[in-house]
């Protein structure tokens, strides 16, 4: 028997299928994909060490919300927090950082401070919480 | 009224003609592939904070805390004396837990000291706030 060769060549698979399949996962991908990079910031146990921190020995930053800090009750603005500190530890070098939120920080804003506080600051850096001064 | 056609490429069947743009669907959907990370179906959405931190996040203990400062583990909502308890379970069975907190940038910062304050109670010596690059 012999088959019709010259009809079967012609014949060829449709791409549409395949196309509107690709389509599908594309869309499927672009929507369930993130392209966030997420990070990790170490926050120690010895940062929230509240035995330790003596008042006489401490300098308190209040955050208080809306980009607002204070530093031992003055207001201390944004820019200058990371050489406010910076001039504070070297005439005391033996005084620990206590950070304290108030009802309006968020934890951007802490997340804000601790990211400019680390490298100066380093151990001497303590997170206390609002009822402990 | 005639249709309107397109001029055909000389000696290009139809589906010829949309090899090109197949090519390009095929190219894009392996960039999203494998650019793109899967997005975890969690419970709230988070919009964790930004940070410069080079650190890259393994999450492998992920406590989510949403604006209102509500907790979640395990797509449960839990208060802290639970997790605390939870912790401590864990803990047994693997003395190397790695514990992330993942935070919504505007939830209370108190409610995330708080939360350290409960983490510090269990035998854990540290954690990992997990933030967004900034950059």
């Amino acid at each position: 028997m012999l088959l019709d060769q010259s009809q079967e060549k012609k014949r060829h698979i449709s791409l549409t299928p395949l196309i509107d399949v690709v389509f599908i996962l594309l869309i499927f991908f672009m929507l369930a994909s993130t392209f966030v990079k997420l990070q990790q910031f170490p926050l120690n146990f010895s940062e929230t060490d509240n035995e330790h921190a003596n008042v006489s020995t401490s300098d308190l930053i209040i955050i208080e919300g809306n980009d607002q800090y204070s530093f031992n009750g003055e207001a201390l603005p944004y820019e200058n927090i990371q050489e406010t500190i910076a001039n504070n530890l070297l005439k005391k070098p033996d005084h620990n950082i206590l950070v304290q939120s108030s009802e309006n920080a968020t934890v951007q804003d802490l997340v804000s401070l601790l990211e400019r506080l680390k490298p100066i600051a380093g151990t001497n850096l303590s997170i206390i919480k609002g009822d402990e001064q | 009224m005639t249709p309107l056609k397109l001029k055909e490429e000389e000696g290009k069947s139809p589906s010829e003609q949309v090899l090109p743009l197949v090519n390009i669907v095929f190219l894009l959907l392996i960039f999203f592939m494998i650019t793109g990370v899967l997005r975890e179906n969690q419970d709230f959405d988070i919009k964790p904070p930004s940070s410069s931190f080079e650190n890259k996040a393994e999450i492998s203990y992920l406590v989510l805390m949403n604006r209102e400062g509500q907790l979640s583990l395990d797509h449960e909502f839990i208060d802290r004396g639970i997790l605390r308890a939870k912790i401590d379970e864990a803990l047994k069975s693997d003395t190397n837990l790695s514990v992330q907190v993942k935070a919504d940038k505007d939830a209370p910062a108190t409610e995330l000291v708080a939360l350290m304050d409960t983490l510090k109670k269990t035998e854990l010596q540290s954690f990992n706030l997990v933030t967004a690059n900034a950059n």
